[in-house]
């Protein structure tokens, strides 16, 4: 179980500000989501997709900065 | 954007407002909106409760008010605060201030400090503007901040009866003391403001609506259609 996390903690290690970041992606979610609906399952499912969306668009943006970094 | 409709019933003493849902269509009672902008930006969440909206209102108010709390922890209290400075503007506090009342203590610190007084209103210091070379205060805050930040010593003012001068920089101590976590207190309270801009848009129009991008092109398709394209 351990040596399985141990990539994460030195991601984590490495990019500190992701940790932090994570918790803001979620507000961000479920603010967009309900601000642009009005029943909670619309809402519910709305955060999931927002979720996505920001979290695929930062992950591609580390990615980015972890391929450029090692090159 | 959100819709918004003429009164739905001519009731001539209250003013009613209602935007459509855009999930299933009902109506949604604005009551006065403008009434419900304000509090929306004075308390987050606020104004949907005015509404009626309790679980939108709730939901608001619970993940603005805890983003901007873990923000003001994780700068120790000192990343919000308001100041106009010529070398030090705190133009971050614009968004900040999008939280209402829980960011207002900082305009009334930055004017106490700022005034004849030369000390904060409230003397514990939060929410102050940091102090900067040469900057007058008095003699009560200047002890005090000796005697309870670790990185200001007697020395750090010169005697200028009936104040003292401070003369280093209190922002390079905070970043010194802070490391990153200035810049994340400040980024976490920042975006609890930007949060409540778009709460108080809710608040006042109803939901956002996704731009339906077919409709849109046929719209302008329409509208832009030159004489030979209508032929």
């Amino acid at each position: 179980m351990l040596p399985a996390l141990l990539p994460l903690a030195l991601l984590v290690e490495q990019i500190p500000m992701l940790l932090f970041s994570l918790p803001l992606v979620v507000a961000a979610s479920l603010i967009f989501a309900a601000t642009h609906h009005e029943s909670p399952a619309a809402i519910s499912r709305a955060t999931l997709e927002w979720l996505a969306w920001l979290g695929g668009i930062l992950g591609v943006v580390l990615l980015a900065v972890l391929i450029l970094g090692a090159i | 954007m959100g819709k918004r409709t003429p009164p739905v019933t001519p009731v001539s003493s209250q003013r009613r407002i209602v935007a459509v849902s855009p999930d299933d269509g009902a109506a949604i009672d604005l009551r006065q909106p403008e009434v419900a902008a304000v509090l929306a930006w004075l308390v987050p969440g606020l104004g949907h409760l005015y509404q009626g909206r309790t679980r939108k209102g709730v939901l608001f108010m619970t993940v603005v008010l805890t983003t901007f709390v873990v923000g003001l922890w994780l700068g120790n209290g000192r990343v919000v605060y308001a100041s106009w400075r010529p070398h030090d503007t705190r133009w971050w506090f614009a968004c900040q201030a999008g939280v209402g009342v829980a960011a207002l203590p900082a305009v009334v610190q930055a004017m106490a400090i700022n005034g004849p007084s030369r000390e904060p209103f409230w003397v514990a210091g939060w929410m102050t503007p940091p102090l900067h070379d040469g900057q007058l205060v008095s003699r009560r805050y200047a002890e005090r901040l000796i005697q309870t930040d670790p990185y200001i010593e007697a020395d750090d003012f010169w005697d200028r009866p009936p104040a003292k001068q401070f003369r280093a920089d209190q922002l390079s101590m905070w970043h010194h003391e802070l490391g990153r976590f200035f810049e994340l207190g400040t980024l976490y309270t920042v975006l609890a403001g930007m949060f409540n801009m778009l709460i108080i848009y809710d608040a006042w129009a109803g939901p956002m609506r996704m731009v339906d991008r077919t409709a849109a092109a046929a719209d302008d398709g329409e509208a832009t259609a030159t004489p030979a394209q209508s032929e």
